[in-house]
């Protein structure tokens, strides 16, 4: 599946109607200090093969960072 | 996602983390002066009476350059998009104050600019009423 971008709405409704997955790539120190609420974290330094095998492929996966960048 | 951890954040939508912060929103932000693109020198200049920088905006709002008064040519028609500087640093209002001051500090900036994640211009921090605020009142939030 290709990537899409999408804005916060769309991410609400896919959060909220189809159990979709929130990933966070910024650093993780970033990352516990503040998240948006449920989101997982993959820094992308470490956004590999394997770091991502145990994400639920069947839901959408929602990847953010601090902004539009 | 467009927008980011930034924008979600500004909606006042659900965040979880170890902050809370002291965020550069609140007593420590405060007005800039302010033109369209459409301003002249003569305009700026008159601005810069009363504030130490005037932000160039958009019909949006949208921050395009800065003046400071050593920007400023000699003739006052000349056109403010002839002599700002253009995409000045910014930051955004839920950004924590005490890394920004430490930021500021070690780059030696006086002061910033603050948006909202789509660039609208909401204000200006002073550097030194950011460090005030935080000697101050070194536990409460901005």
């Amino acid at each position: 599946m290709m990537p899409t971008d999408i804005g916060v709405d769309e991410a609400q409704r896919l959060l909220q109607e189809e159990g979709a997955v929130l990933i966070e790539v910024l650093p993780r120190e970033e990352y516990e200090e503040e998240h948006i609420a449920g989101a997982d974290s993959i820094p992308l330094k470490k956004l590999t093969a394997d770091a991502v095998r145990a994400i639920d492929r069947d839901r959408p996966v929602i990847v953010y960072c601090d902004d539009d960048l | 996602m467009v927008g980011g951890k930034s924008e979600w954040r500004e909606l006042g939508l659900p965040m979880e983390g170890t902050g809370p912060f002291r965020y550069v929103a609140g007593q420590v932000l405060k007005p800039v002066a302010a033109c369209g693109l459409d301003a002249t020198a003569g305009d700026v200049r008159e601005m810069l009476r009363s504030s130490p920088v005037c932000v160039v905006v958009n019909d949006h709002g949208v921050v395009q350059g800065r003046v400071r008064p050593k920007d400023l040519p000699a003739e006052d028609d000349t056109s403010v998009s002839d002599f700002m500087q253009l995409g000045p640093a910014t930051v955004q209002r839920r950004e924590e104050l005490s890394g920004l001051v430490q930021r500021m500090q070690n780059k030696g900036v006086r002061t910033i600019l603050v948006t909202t994640p789509k660039g609208e211009l909401l204000g200006m921090i002073d550097r030194s009423d950011a460090e005030r605020f935080l000697a101050e009142a070194p536990t409460r939030d901005a």
